[in-house]
C-alpha cells in the first residue's frame, strides 16, 4: 500500500489530476483529513508523478484537459507495470454513457460525474480504496504463496536430487512398478547394468519378460493385477530368490525384496533386485568342497553319510539287501614313496575313473582318505555282491600307465551287508574296515566279507598301535644280532641288527607282527632312528671293549627316506656314537631302490661319501633293472632266503642264486645268502662262490648278551672241505 | 506533524505582521513546506495557507509568488521560486547550515 505515515497512521496516498484548480483545491480539501493527497494540474504533471518514487492509492482523473486528456492519460498508465494496477476514478463533467463507456472501457474502476455530492466522492473513493487493500492483500498473499511454492519446490527438487544420487549410487538394482500396468517407473543405473536395458527403454514397460522361467511370469502377471486392486500381494514385505534374464540371454540368480507403495491413490511396487550370482557361485563351490573330494570329483566321506543314510531307508522299504564295499590299494604307500606324490594322485585319479564304470548296480562310489574307496549297491543276493567285489578287483588289475611305466595294482576289499551285518551307517562302515583289513592281513588283492570276529582283531591292531607308540619310551624295544661269516674261512665278519619287542603282556612280538603296522602308521621313523643309533653305540661298545672289530647291518625303510634327510641323520649317528663308518652296513630293499632309480643314485653317492657300505636286501623278490644296478654305489646284494631255501631242491631257485652270485660278482659286489639252514644249503653256496652267509645253520639271531658271548669265544664255522 | 507545528507556533499565525520577521520560523516552515511541493502533496497549500502572512512578510514578492504558484498547483515551479528565496535572504543561508531535513 502506497500511503504515507502521519502520527502513526498509514494513509492512502491519492493522486487528483485536474486542470481546473478550483476543482483540485476541493477534492483536496475533502479528501486531505482521510488521506494524502498529491495533486497534479495536468496530464503531463500526473504522469510524472506516477511514474516517480510515490506509490499511490487511487487516481481522481479529470477528462477534459488540454495538451493530454484524461483517457490518453489512463491509457499511458495502463502501458506500464508500475502503474497498470492503481485504480482510477474519472471525475468529469462529461456525464453522457458513451463517456463513461469509454472511461470504463479503458480501465476506469468507477465514472464520477460532476457535480459530484462530495459524499459520494468519499464513499466511492472509500470503496475502491477498500478494493484496493483486498486486492493488494491478495496479491501479497499469493506472492506469499508463490514464496511458498517456490520454497518447496525447491525442497522437492532437492529431495528428487538426493534421492536420485542415493538410487544411482545404489550397488542394487532399484525398481519402482505402477501396478495397474505392471510398467516400470524408476530404474536406476545398477538396474541397467544388471539387465542390459536402459533406463529409456524400460521406463513405462512391463517387465515381465526380464523373470525366467517363462511360467513365474503369469504368476507375476497375476500377482501385479491383484497387488494394483487391492495393495495386496503374496510377495510384498518378502525376499524372493529367481532367476532373471540378460538383455544378452544369459539368466542369472537374483534376490527381489518387493515393498508396496501408495501414491496419489495408486498402487506402486518397489522392487530391489539383488545380483547373487557370485553368492551362487561360492555356495556352489563350498557345497563341492564339503561333499565331493577334490582329486577325484567323488563323492567323499560327507555325501557318503547323506547317500548311505538314503540308501538304508529305501532298502529298509524295499527289504533289498545294501553291500557296502571298503576298499583300498595294496602296496599304495610304496608308489607313493617311490614316485611321488603327483604321480600317486593320478594314480588315484586312474583308480576312480576306472571303478566309475565298474557297473550300472553301484548306488555311490565315495572316496575316503588316501587310497580308500567305499562302494555302495543295492544287491539282491550274495552272489552278485561277489560279482560285484570281483569286478572290482579285475578292473584294477590291468596296469596302469604313470610316467611311462607300467604299474600293477590291487585291492583289499571288506564287504559289509545291511541289514546283516549292521543296521546303520555307522556301524556298516567299521564292519566293512574291519573286513577291509582282515583281507590286507591275509592275501590281499581279494575281498573279505565282514564277520564279528573280525571287530575282536580290529580292536587288537588297535591296542597293538597305542602300545606300539609307547614301545621306545618304555624301553620295550630291542636288538637281536645275527651273525655273517665268511664262506671262505668260516669266521664271523658281521652282524646283522633285528628289531625286537618284548611286550610287558604278549612277550616277545614277531617282527612280522609290528614291522607292517609301523610303516603303516609311520613310527617306522622314530623306531628305525633308534634302531640306527643303538646298533651303532653297541657295535662302537663292542670295539672298545677290545671284541673283533666287525660290520653292524642295519635295515632302512623307504618311510624313512621319505620323512627325513637319512644321510644327515646317520652323519649324526656315526658322530655321537664315534663308531667308524666303515663298520656300519646300511640294508635296502630293492624296491626302493627300484622306486625312483635316479633319486636313489644321489642317495647312495651321498651316503658313500660318509664312508658306510650299502647292500640291497631280498634281492630278486622285486624286479631290478640291471643298468641301474650298476650305477648304484653299493656294495654287497644280499639274496633273498626263499631262494636259498628252496635252491637245493629247485633248479630254478638253484639258477637263480647261481645268476645272482655271477651278476653280483660281474659287477664287482660281493653277496651274502641269507636263511641259511642246512648244510647242503651252505655247500650250494660255497660251490657257486658266494662271499657271505647268515642263518640258523651256523646262529639264530641273538640278543646283545650272547652275541658278545659268541664273539668272545671266537666261535666261528667249520668249513667242510667242498667235493669235487 | 500539523499537530506539531501548531504547538511551536504562536496564535493567529494567518494574520500578516508589519513588524518584525521570525526568520527562525519561516525556516522552519519553509524546511517543511519543500519537500511536500518536491512531492506535489496538497499538504503544501494547507500549510502555506497557515503561514501565508509570515511567508509573504519575509519573502515580500517572492513569498506573493510562491503563494500563487501553490495555489495553481504548479508546485515545480513553487519550489523553484521557494529556492530563489532562500538564496535572496541572507537570514535564510545563516539557518540553511542546520542539517537538511
Amino acid at each position: 500500500m502506497g500511503g504515507s505515515e502521519l502520527d502513526g497512521v498509514m494513509r492512502e496516498k491519492i493522486l487528483i489530476v485536474d486542470d481546473d484548480s478550483g476543482n483540485l483545491a476541493a477534492l483536496g480539501r475533502l479528501l486531505s483529513s482521510d488521506y494524502d493527497v498529491v495533486a497534479a494540474p495536468s496530464g503531463e504533471r500526473a504522469l510524472r508523478i506516477a511514474f516517480g518514487t510515490q506509490q499511490l492509492d487511487l487516481i481522481l482523473l479529470d477528462v477534459m484537459m488540454p495538451d493530454m486528456d484524461g483517457y490518453e492519460l489512463l491509457s499511458r498508465l495502463r502501458e506500464h507495470s508500475a502503474t497498470r494496477d492503481i485504480p482510477v476514478i474519472f471525475v468529469t463533467g462529461m456525464d453522457s454513457v458513451a463517456d463513461e463507456e469509454r472511461g470504463l472501457g479503458l480501465g476506469a474502476v468507477d465514472y464520477i460525474a460532476k457535480p459530484y455530492h462530495p459524499h459520494i466522492i468519499l464513499a466511492r473513493v472509500h470503496t475502491q480504496l477498500e478494493l484496493k487493500r483486498a486486492r493488494d492483500f491478495l496479491a501479497n498473499h499469493n506472492h506469499i504463496l508463490e514464496q511458498q511454492v517456490a520454497a518447496r519446490t525447491a525442497e522437492l527438487r532437492a529431495s528428487e536430487a538426493r534421492f536420485r544420487v542415493a538410487m544411482d549410487s545404489m550397488r542394487d538394482a532399484f525398481v519402482i512398478l505402477e501396478a495397474e500396468q505392471g510398467s516400470a517407473i524408476e530404474w536406476n543405473p545398477s538396474a541397467a547394468r544388471m539387465f542390459g536395458f536402459s533406463r529409456e527403454e524400460v521406463l513405462g514397460q512391463p517387465l515381465y519378460q526380464l523373470i525366467v522361467p517363462a511360467r513365474y511370469r503369469e504368476q507375476a502377471q497375476y500377482g501385479i493385477k491383484h497387488f494394483a486392486a487391492t495393495g495386496e500381494g503374496v510377495a510384498v514385505g518378502k525376499t524372493l530368490e529367481i532367476k532373471a534374464l540378460h538383455r544378452n540371454g544369459e539368466e542369472f540368480p537374483v534376490e527381489v525384496s518387493l515393498s508396496a507403495m501408495r501414491l496419489d491413490d495408486k498402487n506402486y511396487a518397489v522392487g530391489i533386485v539383488r545380483d547373487i550370482s557370485e553368492r551362487k557361485r561360492y555356495q556352489a563351490q563350498l557345497e563341492r568342497q564339503t561333499n565331493f573330494d577334490d582329486l577325484t570329483g567323488l563323492p567323499n566321506r560327507n555325501l557318503l553319510a547323506d547317500r548311505l543314510s538314503q540308501a538304508l531307508a529305501r532298502c529298509q522299504q524295499s527289504k533289498k539287501d545294501l553291500a557296502l564295499l571298503t576298499f583300498n590299494l595294496n602296496r599304495f604307500r610304496e608308489v607313493i614313496d617311490s614316485l611321488g606324490h603327483r604321480l600317486g594322485d593320478q594314480l588315484l585319479l586312474g583308480v576312480a575313473m576306472r571303478l566309475g564304470s565298474v557297473g550300472d548296480s553301484i548306488d555311490t562310489l565315495a572316496h575316503m582318505n588316501g587310497d580308500e574307496f567305499v562302494l555302495l549297491a543295492e544287491c539282491g543276493e550274495t552272489g552278485e555282491t561277489i560279482a560285484l567285489a570281483q569286478r572290482v578287483l579285475k578292473t584294477l588289475e590291468q596296469p596302469f600307465l604313470l610316467n611311462g611305466r607300467e604299474l600293477f595294482l590291487s585291492a583289499s576289499i571288506g564287504i559289509a551287508v545291511f541289514p546283516k551285518d549292521g543296521e546303520n551307517a555307522e556301524t556298516l562302515l567299521k564292519n566293512a574296515a574291519a573286513a577291509m583289513y582282515r583281507t590286507k592281513m591275509s592275501t590281499g588283492n581279494s575281498f573279505s566279507f565282514y564277520s564279528a570276529e573280525m571287530n575282536a582283531h580290529s580292536l587288537e591292531r588297535l591296542n597293538l598301535e597305542v602300545d606300539l607308540r609307547h614301545a621306545i619310551e618304555r624301553n620295550e624295544l630291542c636288538l637281536y644280532y645275527q651273525p655273517q661269516l665268511s664262506l671262505r674261512s668260516g669266521e664271523v665278519i658281521g652282524m646283522e641288527a633285528l628289531l625286537r619287542w618284548q611286550h610287558p603282556v604278549r612277550g616277545l612280538v614277531s617282527p612280522l607282527d609290528f614291522i607292517p603296522l609301523a610303516e603303516e602308521t609311520g613310527l617306522i621313523v622314530p623306531i628305525g632312528a633308534w634302531v640306527l643309533r643303538t646298533a651303532c653305540a653297541q657295535n662302537r661298545a663292542w670295539q672298545a671293549a677290545g671284541l673283533p672289530a666287525m660290520t653292524v647291518a642295519v635295515n632302512l625303510s623307504a618311510r624313512q627316506f621319505e620323512a627325513q634327510d637319512m644321510t644327515a641323520l646317520i652323519a649324526q649317528v656315526l658322530r655321537e656314537s664315534g663308531l667308524d663308518p666303515s663298520y656300519l652296513e646300511l640294508e635296502l630293499t630293492e624296491s626302493v631302490a627300484m622306486g625312483n632309480a635316479e633319486a636313489f643314485i644321489d642317495v647312495t653317492d651321498a651316503l658313500k661319501k660318509l664312508g658306510v657300505s650299502l647292500a640291497i636286501d631280498d634281492f630278486g623278490t622285486g624286479y631290478s633293472s640291471l643298468s641301474y644296478l650298476k650305477r648304484f654305489a653299493i656294495d654287497h646284494l644280499k639274496i633273498d632266503q626263499s631262494f636259498v631255501r628252496d635252491m637245493v631242491g629247485d633248479p630254478d631257485s638253484a639258477s637263480i642264486v647261481e645268476a645272482v652270485v655271477g651278476l653280483s660278482h660281474g659287477l664287482r659286489l660281493s653277496v651274502i645268502a641269507e636263511g641259511v639252514e642246512t648244510e647242503a644249503q651252505l655247500n650250494f653256496l660255497r660251490s657257486c662262490s658266494c662271499d657271505e652267509m647268515q642263518g640258523f645253520y651256523f646262529s639264530k639271531p641273538l640278543s646283545s648278551a650272547e652275541f658278545e658271548q659268541l664273539l668272545r669265544e671266537g666261535r666261528k664255522l667249520d668249513l667242510p672241505a667242498l667235493l669235487p | 506533524m500539523i499537530a506539531a507545528l501548531h504547538a511551536v507556533l504562536p496564535e493567529e499565525a494567518t494574520v500578516p505582521i508589519a513588524g518584525d520577521v521570525d526568520w527562525s520560523l519561516v525556516k522552519h516552515v519553509l524546511d517543511e513546506l519543500e519537500p511536500l511541493l518536491d512531492n506535489a502533496s496538497m499538504q503544501a497549500n494547507l500549510l502555506f495557507e497557515t503561514y501565508a502572512g509570515q511567508l509573504k512578510t519575509a519573502l515580500g514578492t517572492l513569498g506573493v509568488e510562491l503563494e500563487q504558484r501553490i495555489e495553481l498547483f504548479l508546485y515545480p515551479e513553487a519550489l523553484e521560486t521557494l529556492k530563489r528565496a532562500r538564496k535572496k535572504h541572507s537570514e535564510l543561508h545563516v539557518m540553511d547550515s542546520r542539517t537538511p531535513n
